[in-house]
């Protein structure tokens, strides 16, 4: 029954009242100082990534003369951080549900109001001009003069239909097959699974780019060369790996129990798949659509290497050109193209977060 | 992709009226054969008219064509490449003719033409050009030898230009050079008396008394301007009697010494080959570099419409001006680069003479003129000077005097890979990594590795 | 358990007919199969071929040689360099980065409440979803030596490989972080409870409890992460395409840059092949070292 507790330096055998409150205060202070801390790291941390993707947002919707300036950049950063600070000290300070909504509502308006103050007049769309504009590098570069016939880029919805297209393609096919070997890998015990889990591994070590020319010279003797299919099969194949290893992890963690009920029902180990297991993995197949959706949405290599006649421009390629092409003459364009570019992996990336979060590998636990 | 489309449509409309010609073939005047030729081109916003005045041409051969009562249309479909400079264009090409899917028609810097006229990709052309004197009979002598190889010629020059040191007259101004001093530059550069040593000094001295960040800034590919450097310390890089790459160590360091000191001098910049090409144009045209080593076309492409520098000939001449490259030595011979691109057709093209007609129209001295104008490149035929709008464009005429001194690069098949070598060596002189005679020893070194035939001295 | 074994005996004898057994590898593995043939071992075995030839730029092969192995082992000064520069990029983005931060990472995000740990969670994984070109582009804005850069030409200069580093690092931290999130979320909430009753602070309660539960994600994020450094070059290539001269130059890069780049593909298939066979290495012996195959757990029923 005599607990030391020494640790504390409080014998609590001999423990009034005002003791244990003195401890709890000091535990909460002990916390608050550790979450300070914690929070003042991370935000240090993660500021070298914060300021550039902030940036360039800023310089797409604001920079007029095309120079990469920062005064909207801190402008803005300055009224966040102090929203987020107000926000924070009301979510503190109020005292009833009320009280806190009532603060955080009268915060957002008065920082939309400083907002719209400061930074609003810099805002415009006019970066925006490739969008509807396709010989926008012309207009770009005739400050002073005309400029007949800059680099001709194709109209961007193009290029985005074709990453589209490529990205697209290559997520269903790994969707299709990656689940299937994971499924079985898991399940099923086979005199190569050893090895082939092996291979899995070993696979990831393979140098890709450096096979470059012989892909080249397989996917001519196939027949594959300059077409999209080429390109997204040589897309899925590298994905595989990673997404089967993915997928397993997530399998493993399903219960055999529900698969047996299904058996023991009389369906088959095919039907049991379908509409047993794999409704049970959907996090995991949304975490590796969201992986392999943007490896296909940044390919750039192989696109260029093995579309020859029918080089279709893809965002990356595009993206790649402008900045090439106009960067040095208007960053202001450039930072809309990465804006333009950048959104459709963010929309994915913000909607599968979560589940990203519940990957895990081999379904070993603890 | 315009010209794609408008091949597209052309394809259609051919298409239309071949299927209602094919029903009335009996006649065989009405009858046509279209030749689609495809030719390869490279996104370039210095040359947009290179694709475009071959389709010109086609347009105006076919007219030809009617006349002479020939049953023939050619047809001209642009393929345009992504590559980003014309050693990625051509290294690709020679991939795309090696699995036999080679263009018909294509545009190639010269000193690539005897790459592809070594594997037999590429098609004699002498016979043809003799027989079309009024298209080709004109064209400059020395930019044919631009075009030949060992054997023959096997390109069609497309354009010259000349590359020089363009300077701010302003900021030597402020440094403390007087205007005689300025004003008798080029001339200077042009007898022999000021050197590349000088060129360093000038240049450090406004460094030291003006604003200006940078002395001298070069562009940072491997786009060859600084093979001018190279050839003013004697490196002609190709054996008089045999045509095999030639390497002289001591020449080789002497050139890379050059750079060396200049950026001891705080005249180049350390990081000039890791820049961004815009920024270090920006850097010039905007007052904060004294020198910049480059071509007259980039005064049509960005000087004049993006930077807004003065078009008329007297406000240009007093701000801004250009040297050639000075010699090494005082007295010594004072030089420009020229690098001509050319056409060239395939081995293999369907209809090689109708090709050829095609490329004899698109060298009209017209169509080369809109050309040369619009992008500030110089023409190919002595009568494009009696055009009146390549008079007006005073850059072409007072650059025109540097093609008496200039000189090409070598035609050698492996030129564009020692190009590559030479330009690592610069970078690695420039950000300190090696001195120069350890860059000649590199150069050497590497080019004996991986290149075959090479001379070394 | 007596029950299950009766049934999968049962079910072994209805569902394991030799023809529907092989048509359910096929369904299932065939296409994995197929692809990863087709695209990893025919290449390679490709790349053999070519090694042993002098396949140039224009795709043709006049003789059958081992000059290119010659090359590798007596010409090739460079090689060296570029050697020791790939073990000390590798490791240092591994140790430091990828593992060791992304550790740290995923201890402090996870101890913050759900919102703000998301949300820091979410900051760390914007490079990996970013696609390269951008994510690349706006680090050269960053270290752009005009008046523009954020920070500036500094690390461009005197240190890039530090800031190749730096750059792969970010990249690298994000997987591991979410690797080691996922495990810690799985750790169970009553072995933390009973730590914390038997009077270990944070750092203890890290030590004894967190880690020990985080052993094979930690092996894994290594083992994976050293492979894809080794293999992968494309953030290098964008940043600083090899570097001032050949500093930022690694293996994979070298490879890329002197074969394929310059047309000396029998010498790129080469050199290629001796990264393929380091790579195939170094995936055994980590399988080995770390006992991967315990990891990858026996499957979940041994049915035939």
């Amino acid at each position: 029954m005599a607990a030391p507790a020494t640790f504390t330096g409080i014998d609590t055998r001999l423990a009034t009242p005002a003791d244990w409150d003195r401890l709890a205060a000091r535990a909460r202070s002990l916390r608050r100082a550790k979450a300070v801390a914690l929070y003042a790291f991370l935000i240090a941390v993660s500021l070298p990534i914060i300021l550039p993707y902030f940036w360039l947002l800023t310089i797409a919707f604001s920079t007029k003369t095309g120079v990469a300036d920062t005064l909207v950049l801190w402008r803005s950063l300055a009224v966040l951080a102090l929203a987020v600070i107000a926000f924070w000290l009301a979510a503190m300070l109020a005292q009833t549900r009320r009280q806190m909504w009532v603060g955080v509502t009268a915060i957002a308006l008065a920082a939309t109001i400083v907002f719209a103050r400061l930074v609003g007049p810099d805002l415009h769309l006019r970066n925006f001009i490739f969008l509807v504009e396709p010989d926008f590098a012309s207009i770009v570069r005739s400050r002073a003069g005309e400029v007949r016939g800059a680099v001709q880029f194709p109209s961007v919805w193009r290029a985005f239909g074709n990453s589209t297209l490529i990205a697209g393609a290559q997520t269903v096919i790994v969707l299709t097959v990656a689940p299937l070997a994971a499924y079985y890998l898991s399940r099923f015990q086979f005199p190569a699974r050893a090895a082939m889990l092996r291979s899995l591994l070993v696979l990831h070590a393979f140098p890709v780019l450096t096979l470059i020319v012989p892909m080249f010279l397989m996917l001519y003797w196939i027949g594959l060369l300059d077409t999209l299919a080429g390109v997204i099969l040589v897309l899925v194949a590298f994905e595989l790996p990673f997404a089967i290893f993915i997928m397993k992890g997530f399998f493993d963690a399903v219960p055999w129990d529900i698969e047996m009920s299904a058996l023991t029902d009389g369906a088959s180990r095919r039907q049991a798949f379908l509409r047993v297991v794999l409704p049970q993995v959907r996090n995991g197949l949304l975490a590796i659509a969201v992986f392999t959706f943007i490896r296909g949405w940044e390919e750039y290599i192989f696109v260029f290497t093995f579309l020859i006649r029918n080089t279709n421009w893809t965002m990356s390629l595009y993206m790649y050109y402008v900045r090439d092409d106009v960067m040095g003459v208007d960053y202001g364009v450039v930072s809309a193209v990465g804006v333009f570019y950048l959104v459709p992996s963010l929309i994915l990336y913000l909607a599968a977060q979560r589940y990203l979060m519940q990957m895990s590998i081999g379904g070993v636990k603890g | 992709m315009r010209h794609w489309k408008a091949g597209t449509v052309t394809l259609l409309i051919a298409a239309v009226v071949n299927g209602s010609a094919a029903i009335i073939a009996s006649t065989p005047a009405l009858a046509q054969d279209t030749v689609k030729l495809e030719l390869w081109s490279r996104q370039d916003p210095s040359g947009p008219l290179r694709p475009g005045n071959v389709v010109k041409g086609a347009e105006r051969l076919n007219k030809e064509l009617a006349g002479e009562g020939s049953g023939k249309r050619a047809e001209v479909v642009v393929h345009e490449s992504p590559a980003p400079g014309f050693d990625d264009d051509a290294l690709q090409l020679l991939k795309v003719f090696g699995i036999g899917q080679g263009p018909d028609v294509f545009i190639v810097a010269h000193e690539w033409i005897c790459a592809f006229q070594q594997e037999g990709f590429a098609l004699k052309l002498d016979d043809y050009i003799a027989k079309d004197p009024q298209h080709f009979g004109t064209i400059f002598p020395s930019l044919w030898q631009s075009a030949k190889c060992p054997d023959g010629i096997y390109g069609v020059p497309q354009d010259a230009e000349a590359r020089m040191f363009f300077y701010n007259k302003k900021l030597l101004r402020v440094a403390g050079y007087d205007n005689a001093f300025i004003d008798a530059m080029p001339a200077r550069t042009l007898s022999g008396e000021l050197t590349m040593d000088e060129l360093i000094d000038i240049a450090k001295q406004v460094r030291g008394k003006t604003k200006a960040q940078y002395g001298i800034l070069h562009r940072p590919n491997k786009g060859p301007d600084y093979i001018m450097v190279f050839q003013s310390y004697g490196n002609s890089f190709a054996d008089r009697g045999t045509g095999k790459l030639l390497l002289e160590h001591d020449k080789l360091a002497a050139a890379f010494g050059w750079f060396d000191r200049g950026v001891k001098e705080g005249v180049i910049p350390a990081n000039n080959t890791a820049m961004e090409f815009d920024a270090l144009r920006k850097a010039f045209y905007t007052g904060n570099a004294a020198f910049w080593m480059y071509g007259i076309w980039d005064l049509g492409t960005y000087a004049f419409p993006t930077y807004g520098l003065p078009k008329d000939e007297a406000a240009f001449f007093a701000d801004w001006g250009w040297i050639a490259a000075p010699a090494a030595k005082r007295g010594g011979q004072a030089g420009s680069l020229t690098h001509p691109i050319i056409y060239a057709v395939a081995a293999h093209a369907a209809d090689p003479e109708l090709a050829v007609r095609v490329l004899g129209h698109a060298s009209a001295a017209d169509l080369n003129t809109d050309h040369a104008v619009a992008t500030t490149h110089l023409g190919i035929k002595p009568e494009q000077l009696n055009d009146p709008r390549y008079a007006a464009a005073w850059p072409l005429a007072r650059a025109t005097e540097l093609l008496k001194i200039t000189k090409f690069l070598p035609n050698n098949p492996q030129f564009g890979d020692l190009n590559g070598i030479l330009y690592t060596a610069l970078q690695g002189v420039e950000t300190g990594r090696l001195s120069g005679p350890q860059a000649a020893d590199f150069v050497i070194d590497e080019a004996s590795a991986s290149l075959k035939g090479v001379i070394v001295k | 358990m007596a029950s299950i074994n009766e049934l999968m005996t049962e079910r072994r004898g209805h569902a394991g007919s030799a023809v529907r057994r092989r048509t359910n590898f096929g369904i299932f593995l065939g296409p994995a199969i197929a692809l990863t043939v087709l695209f990893f071992v025919i290449p390679v075995i490709i790349d053999i071929a070519v090694s042993f030839t002098d396949l140039d730029r224009t795709l043709r092969v006049s003789k059958f040689t081992t000059e290119q192995y010659q090359k590798v082992f007596q010409g090739d000064r460079r090689l060296p360099q570029v050697i020791g520069l790939t073990f000390i990029y590798v490791f240092s983005t591994l140790a430091i980065f990828n593992v060791t931060f992304g550790l740290v990472l995923a201890l402090t995000t996870t101890s913050l409440n759900d919102m703000s740990g998301g949300f820091f969670r979410g900051v760390w994984l914007l490079p990996r979803m970013s696609p390269s070109v951008l994510y690349i582009l706006l680090w050269l804005w960053v270290v752009n030596p005009s008046d523009v850069g954020l920070l500036n030409q500094f690390l461009m200069t005197t240190a890039p490989v530090a800031l190749v580093i730096i750059a792969n690092g970010f990249i690298g931290a994000s997987m591991g972080m979410i690797i080691f999130t996922a495990a810690i979320r799985g750790i169970p909430e009553h072995l933390l409870h009973a730590a914390e009753v038997d009077g270990a602070g944070t750092l203890a309660k890290i030590r004894f409890v967190t880690l020990p539960a985080l052993r094979w994600p930690i092996s894994f994020v290594t083992i994976y992460q050293t492979l894809s450094l080794l293999v992968s070059f494309e953030y290098i290539l964008l940043l600083t395409k090899g570097g001032p001269f050949y500093d930022t130059t690694v293996y994979a890069l070298y490879v890329y840059r002197h074969a394929f780049a310059s047309g000396q593909y029998g010498y790129g298939a080469a050199l290629a092949l001796f990264l393929i066979v380091i790579g195939i290495a170094v995936a055994l012996l980590g399988w080995r070292f770390f006992d991967l195959g315990r990891l990858l757990q026996r499957p979940r029923i041994e049915v035939h």
